[in-house]
């Protein structure tokens, strides 16, 4: 019931400063957990002084380094944590977050509570790149195979997968929504259709490869399963621009996100140019999509259970739910991915595991809550 | 504000046949325009035309003598609201943040919703007896709540016309006659131009000022109530039997439907002519009544 005359619009952006801060603490803890967790024994405080040492004013009030500390175990930790584990965790953050802010846009532009950043095909393609990179990779690297070790590794430089995997998952979309393009407009239904279709094509082409793929068909099978292991800040260079610019990009659109998510027709009447909207959400949702998957691999559940979550508990404001979701999935991956290095050592197990394993049973159990409260 | 449709031929696909066929009408601000008709007749095709959302063939859709496929979405959106007969919202918003999506055409790119944005919005709710349920969600409401959430939304946009398809459709006697009651006031007293796809033909009759009664995407009347809705035109445009009196509350027409559909009253005079040429014979007597039962 309402109290008085406080409307309830007033109330949640009150309610909405408490969840900035409370989001806020919860990435910063996730990122000094994932910074500090590992087998190497770094301690917490080397951990800081560490990465303060890189921050311009934070390096000049650092205090000097106490006698116990040798300036190897100094050096070590700085490559550990700068050129190991930060640029991990800053790959996790943008994974996270632009996974989960364009499944929450493309759950409201499709009104489908079960659409997913890859529901319009941009997984299919982006692992059919990456296989033929891969196989690519592989065939190069047998060709100078009995030279020396060195020129292997030239032949499969870290940037030939995400690159083929990213041009992969663009093509593919670019197909996809040429083939549902009819009279110079994009009906959502046919867009949909056209995704699951091409995407089962594609994704055949992908298992057709696997099969011929001999000694490459473990890697393929991993960067299948989605992993940030050893991911550096060549990954994060492709990542970071589409992410760093989509994803706010899609929040400064929630107002249109919410009028399309009430209807099409309806969201015209309201003054919305729903067509080129429509295109607007799905390029920019794709590039997103195509640049994370480029160089994580397919992790799954993020982009669907994520926003869904965040739904649960802040509504469907899309000027809410997709900052919200962004800043939940980036903390989510960077837990996941640091249990994902730590639960088992020395091995790793695939992120993608991780987040569906620890995820899907929190996400039930919001359902059960959720429906004993409406 | 008026509006004029002029000449208007749609189709939805162009493969498909024309749903409109060349429409012509007035809407005056300060009148209750009411469309009636059969089901496929093109009434709520004419209404998406009416708003913009359907952009005809050939012909025009005059706003005050603007011509509206020259003005911009969001500009027409501060002009003309609708409430549709289809619509349904998957997500749970609350009432208040679906009646403030009318706001969405005045709203800057990146602004929050204004204290004139809650206050506009409070007032249409208010309107619309709905206020009470602001906080609740919409995919928790009657029917009829959820019908007028949606008027609340379109008079937040402030409109001068207002488009409404089956705006008494899923709604019990009560609200219907407030809902009638309170689009004939916004036109009365607020002068908004009001064009309502109708059904029921006494309400159209008794609230609407002028009433447009389209067969097969044409019109085939115009006129004040008691012009349009006679007995001959009844007959003609849905092949129905009736006797117009008079309402004994006002001097508005009633309709009173007598009997069927009217083809089948012929086929069953037919028949009876059949049965009675052949009294004689019992087997073709037999066929013949079950002639008249089949039609």
């Amino acid at each position: 019931m309402r109290q008085g005359s406080v409307s309830g619009a007033a109330r949640r952006q009150r309610d909405r400063r408490i969840l900035i801060i409370a989001l806020a603490v919860m990435c910063t803890a996730a990122v000094a957990w994932a910074l500090t967790a590992g087998t190497s024994g770094i301690g917490a405080g080397l951990v800081l002084r560490v990465v303060a040492s890189r921050v311009p004013v934070l390096s000049a009030l650092l205090p000097p380094l106490p006698q116990h500390v040798e300036a190897w175990e100094v050096e070590s930790a700085e490559v550990i944590v700068l050129d190991v584990r930060l640029p991990r965790v800053v790959l996790g953050l943008l994974v996270g977050a632009g996974l989960a802010a364009v499944g929450a846009a493309f759950q409201g532009l499709f009104r489908n509570p079960l659409a997913d950043p890859y529901i319009i095909g941009s997984s299919s393609g982006a692992a059919l790149g990456a296989t033929i990179g891969i196989l690519l990779a592989g065939a190069a690297g047998g060709a100078v195979a009995g030279t020396t070790a060195r020129s292997a590794s030239l032949a499969a430089p870290t940037w030939a997968v995400p690159v083929f995997a990213f041009a992969g998952s663009v093509v593919t979309m670019a197909f996809v929504y040429a083939l549902a393009t009819a009279d110079g407009k994009l009906p959502t239904d046919t867009f949909l259709l056209a995704g699951v279709v091409v995407g089962a094509f594609v994704w055949a082409a992908v298992s057709f490869l696997m099969v011929i793929a001999g000694d490459d068909l473990p890697r393929v099978v991993m960067w299948l399963m989605g992993s940030l292991s050893a991911k550096g800040w060549s990954h994060v260079r492709i990542t970071a621009p589409y992410v760093l610019l989509g994803v706010p990009a899609l929040a400064a659109m929630g107002r249109d996100l919410n009028l399309i998510a009430v209807g099409e027709e309806p969201a015209r009447f309201m003054g919305l140019e729903a067509e080129r909207f429509k295109r607007c959400i799905i390029v920019l949702g794709s590039l997103v999509t195509a640049a994370v998957v480029a160089s994580s691999g397919l992790i799954g559940f993020v982009g669907l259970a994520i926003p869904h979550i965040a739904r649960m508990i802040v509504g469907p404001d899309h000027r809410v739910l997709v900052p919200v979701s962004a800043v939940g999935g980036a903390a989510f991956m960077v837990v996941a991915d640091t249990l994902a290095r730590t639960l088992v050592p020395p091995r790793e197990i695939p992120v993608g595991i991780i987040t569906a394993m620890a995820g899907a049973p929190f996400f039930f159990y919001l359902l059960r809550a959720g429906r004993g409260r409406r | 504000m008026e509006v004029e449709i002029q000449d208007v031929v749609f189709s939805y696909s162009a493969a498909g046949g024309d749903v409109l066929k060349g429409v012509s009408l007035q809407a005056r601000s300060g009148r209750f325009l009411g469309i009636v008709g059969p089901n496929g007749s093109g009434k709520s095709t004419l209404l998406k035309v009416a708003g913009g959302v359907a952009v005809p063939r050939s012909g025009h859709v005059l706003y005050g003598g603007t011509d509206i496929a020259r003005m911009r979405r969001r500009e027409l959106a501060r002009i003309v609201a609708a409430v549709g007969a289809s619509e349904s919202i998957v997500f749970p918003f609350t009432i208040e943040q679906v009646v403030l999506m009318g706001r969405a055409p005045y709203a800057g790119p990146l602004s929050g919703d204004s204290k004139q944005d809650l206050a506009t919005a409070r007032e249409c709710m208010e309107l619309t007896g709905v206020w009470h349920l602001a906080d609740r969600r919409v995919t928790q409401l009657s029917s009829g709540e959820f019908q007028r959430v949606l008027l609340a939304r379109a008079l937040a946009q402030r409109p001068k016309v207002l488009l409404l398809d089956e705006p008494t459709a899923h709604l019990d006697v009560n609200f219907q006659l407030e809902t009638m009651e309170l689009a004939v006031s916004l036109a009365h007293d607020r002068g908004l131009t009001i064009i309502a796809v109708l059904h029921d033909l006494n309400l159209a009759g008794k609230h609407c000022d002028e009433v447009v009664m389209l067969a097969d995407g044409r019109v085939a009347a115009a006129g004040a109530p008691e012009e349009v809705l006679t007995e001959d035109n009844l007959l003609e445009v849905y092949g129905v039997k009736t006797i117009i009196g008079k309402r004994p509350d006002a001097d508005r027409p009633a309709v009173f439907v007598v009997s069927g559909v009217a083809a089948a009253a012929t086929a069953a005079a037919a028949c009876e002519t059949v049965a009675a040429e052949t009294a004689d014979d019992g087997a073709r007597a037999h066929e013949g009544s079950w002639c008249r039962h089949d039609d």
